[in-house]
């Protein structure tokens, strides 16, 4: 395999990027300096929100959290603050601020001790991000929405650069000529802008149902199931090995939205 | 745009003894923009100071209003586009809103005195002090009646349907197609309206927009 990858170096990177990735994809090449999907069963994830309401402008706050892996560790966390504009009837804009922790990149792949890789435990490194979003919507007939969100997304601790596309559709079943329930199936893509091998690192589609308690209290229930493909790290790249590993796994997810109007 | 549907009538009962006499008449007390009174076959200009007589029609046109002085039963202010029926003034008045919207503010009425407004849609009877009615949406067949108070206690009763609700001071609600009823709550849209009939305590004019009563699904976004 090593004399393989010599001839492969000689090849331009993406090339080689490919036929690895095509390797890997066929089962032909698992090596140990790879990460493996863990994933046995879902990932849980949690949320709380708090989303006001004043007019043209709206306020963002939630914090969340998610159970991962096989051992469904408590490990991502985040908070999220920020505020939208709608500056037009049909287009939202809107800047937020995430502090998180225990998120994963590529070269938290990392090599310990003689022969033993693993992913390097983040749930106390904190990161700051800042994101910029706009959501155009427009109304499908009585009852529907269909959106297009667009997100920049900059990692302030490690300079990752993402930009999500999120096209989706919601649909609302209207009781006294207000939603009771809506359903929301929507497929996010998440481009990396300066980093990772691969530009879509993450996508996939994800199925949400949002039940209005009140004016005041709304309850979801959501499910996604998430592409992520990892590259390579900087420690197996110094191991001599290159990758690009798909991880699929479902996402279980519930939440509690609080939603005044003033 | 005139609805010639059945008959909503949103009635004021107080039960106090003691009648004096409404005078039979109205007046135009304020006026903006075009306002119109149709008298039998004839239209006439309405102006501040114009006298109102049972069966009169007035109209506002857009960005319009006025104010009208019901006898002694209180005052009445019409938003732009509203069409407003005259149908008697005196001990029982009684108004018909074909279009638009309308605030009410009835003084304390006594003995066999009574305030009716009439809308072509439903059926309702109310009791209440200043509270405002108006056409909303056609979504079925008939439009939709908003009706919120903002100072008494108003009753709403659809005879047909056997249905009656009462709406406090401070709720609203909708009278779907005319013909149901919605639970009273408050409705932020409702803070917008503009209860003051007096010109010399400032802007009279309402320009709340009725689309706002309306859950606004392109604002329903939660994440």
């Amino acid at each position: 395999m090593t004399e393989v990858c010599g001839r492969m170096k000689r090849m331009k990177k993406s090339t080689v990027l490919t036929i690895c990735f095509l390797l890997l994809a066929t089962g032909v090449w698992g090596g140990h300096h790879t990460p493996e999907d863990e994933g046995i069963g879902p990932d849980y994830q949690a949320r709380i929100a708090l989303l006001t309401d004043l007019g043209d402008w709206n306020t963002h706050f939630d914090i969340e959290g998610r159970m991962e892996d096989a051992g469904r560790e408590f490990r991502y966390r985040s908070m999220t603050a920020g505020a939208f504009w709608r500056a037009h009837r049909n287009l939202k804009v809107g800047a937020l601020y995430r502090l998180q922790a225990g998120a994963r990149h590529d070269d938290d792949w990392l090599a310990l001790d003689g022969n033993d890789w693993a992913w390097k435990d983040s749930r106390e490194r904190y990161e700051h991000l800042f994101m910029l979003d706009a959501t155009p919507r427009f109304l499908l007939g009585r009852s529907g929405v269909a959106a297009a969100k667009l997100r920049y997304e900059y990692n302030m601790t490690n300079n990752q650069q993402i930009i999500l596309l999120r096209p989706g559709y919601t649909w609302f079943h209207m009781v006294d000529r207000e939603p009771r329930w809506n359903l929301s199936l929507n497929y996010a893509l998440y481009f990396s802008l300066n980093f990772g091998d691969s530009v879509l690192y993450e996508s996939g589609p994800y199925l949400s149902w949002l039940y209005h308690l009140s004016d005041l209290i709304k309850v979801e229930v959501r499910g996604d199931y998430i592409t992520r493909t990892w590259s390579s790290s900087e420690d197996s790249i110094a191991a001599g090995d290159t990758y690009l590993m798909e991880d699929r796994r479902i996402v279980l997810g519930v939440g509690i939205l609080l939603t005044p109007r003033f | 745009m005139l609805m010639k549907s059945p008959v909503f009538l949103l009635l004021l009962f107080f039960t106090v003894a003691a009648i004096p006499a409404a005078a039979d008449k109205g007046s135009i007390v304020y006026a903006e923009g075009e306002v119109l009174v149709k008298r039998g076959s004839r239209t006439l200009s309405g102006e501040i100071g114009s006298d109102l007589h049972p069966g009169d029609l007035v109209r506002t046109g857009p960005g319009a209003l006025a104010v009208l002085e019901l006898g002694e039963r209180g005052q009445v202010k019409l938003r732009e586009l509203t069409e407003l029926s005259l149908d008697s003034l005196g001990t029982r008045t009684s108004v018909t809103l074909n279009r638009g919207g309308l605030f009410s503010r009835i003084k304390r009425l006594f003995g066999t005195e009574a305030y009716e407004v009439k809308t072509p849609s439903a059926v309702a009877g109310v009791r209440g002090t200043e509270f405002f009615v108006a056409y909303g949406r056609k979504i079925e067949d008939e439009y939709d009646v908003w009706l919120c108070v903002n100072e008494g206690a108003v009753e709403v009763v659809l005879p047909a349907e056997g249905a009656s609700v009462i709406v406090e001071e401070g709720e609203g609600i909708n009278i779907l197609g005319g013909n149901r009823l919605t639970d009273p709550k408050f409705y932020p849209w409702t803070k917008d309206l503009n209860w003051n009939m007096e010109p010399d305590r400032g802007n009279i004019k309402d320009e709340t927009d009725l689309d706002a009563a309306y859950s606004d699904l392109l604002d329903q976004d939660y994440d």
